[in-house]
């Protein structure tokens, strides 16, 4: 993937973020609001589904581009690109599981 | 390349290299801000992946709430600004030392200093309910 379509993505998982996110405090967090979204666990679940994937593109990707800057070298950017790409891949999965069993779906 | 580009192009003052604020435009200071709290936020949201309802408590909360708001108001005015190209002006030749450029004035301060506002609105909200409401709540 071009550099600057990760720096794309970057900034448009941040405005998702922004939405996914503002909900996820409404849903855990307000009494009136909060009810109604949390009350429907699919709703919930997906909102919760985005907002991680988003989350973790953008903060994985932010810790890959100051790695990357620290260390200007083309083999080392390839390493940390794949080596956050692993890790983040991982993270989502346990993380998505997390989530289902709080919500006592598995 | 010159000695003096060839050493920045390496990056060989690391991340001591982003508190090097003395002397710059407050586009710097943010920078190197943004980057603080984006780690500082990772080091939070991994812990609360793993124990969902994991929270550092009352005045951590307010300060995890000013450290969160920062980095959403000055991310949407990146966004707005990298992404989007408002307020940067049309690109001209700078002519030292006298010309500042284009880029980090007029319109671009307007879209910062109302960053700003929007962090301390949020950041006194998100504080107001995690010291005050959210204790009342059972929170």
């Amino acid at each position: 993937m071009r550099e600057s379509t990760k720096m794309l993505l970057h900034y448009v998982t941040a405005l998702i973020i922004i939405v996914t996110g503002l909900i996820h405090l409404l849903a855990n967090n307000d009494p009136n609001v909060g009810k109604l979204i949390s009350s429907n666990t699919y709703l919930y679940l997906g909102n919760m589904a985005i907002f991680l994937a988003a989350l973790l593109y953008h903060a994985f990707n932010g810790i890959r581009v100051i790695l990357i800057e620290l260390v200007p070298d083309k083999c080392w950017t390839k390493l940390i690109g794949w080596a956050i790409l692993l890790i983040g891949v991982v993270t989502y999965i346990v993380g998505f599981q997390v989530l289902l069993m709080a919500l006592g779906l598995i | 390349m010159s000695e003096e580009l060839e050493y920045y192009a390496q990056n060989r003052r690391g991340v001591s290299g982003w508190f090097k604020v003395r002397g710059y435009v407050i586009e710097r200071k943010l920078y190197a801000l943004h980057r603080i709290t984006g780690i500082l936020i990772v080091l939070f949201i991994l812990p609360h992946f793993y124990s969902t309802g994991w929270h550092p408590g009352l005045w951590w909360d307010a300060l995890l709430g000013v450290i969160v708001t920062f980095h959403v108001a000055n991310g949407l005015r990146l966004t707005l600004l990298e992404l989007f190209g408002i307020g940067i002006g049309r690109p001209l030749l700078v002519k030292k030392p006298f010309q500042r450029p284009v880029s980090i004035e007029g319109k671009q301060r307007y879209l910062l200093a109302i960053s700003i506002i929007i962090f301390i609105v949020l950041a006194i909200i998100w504080s107001y309910y995690a010291i005050l409401v959210k204790p009342l709540m059972g929170g």
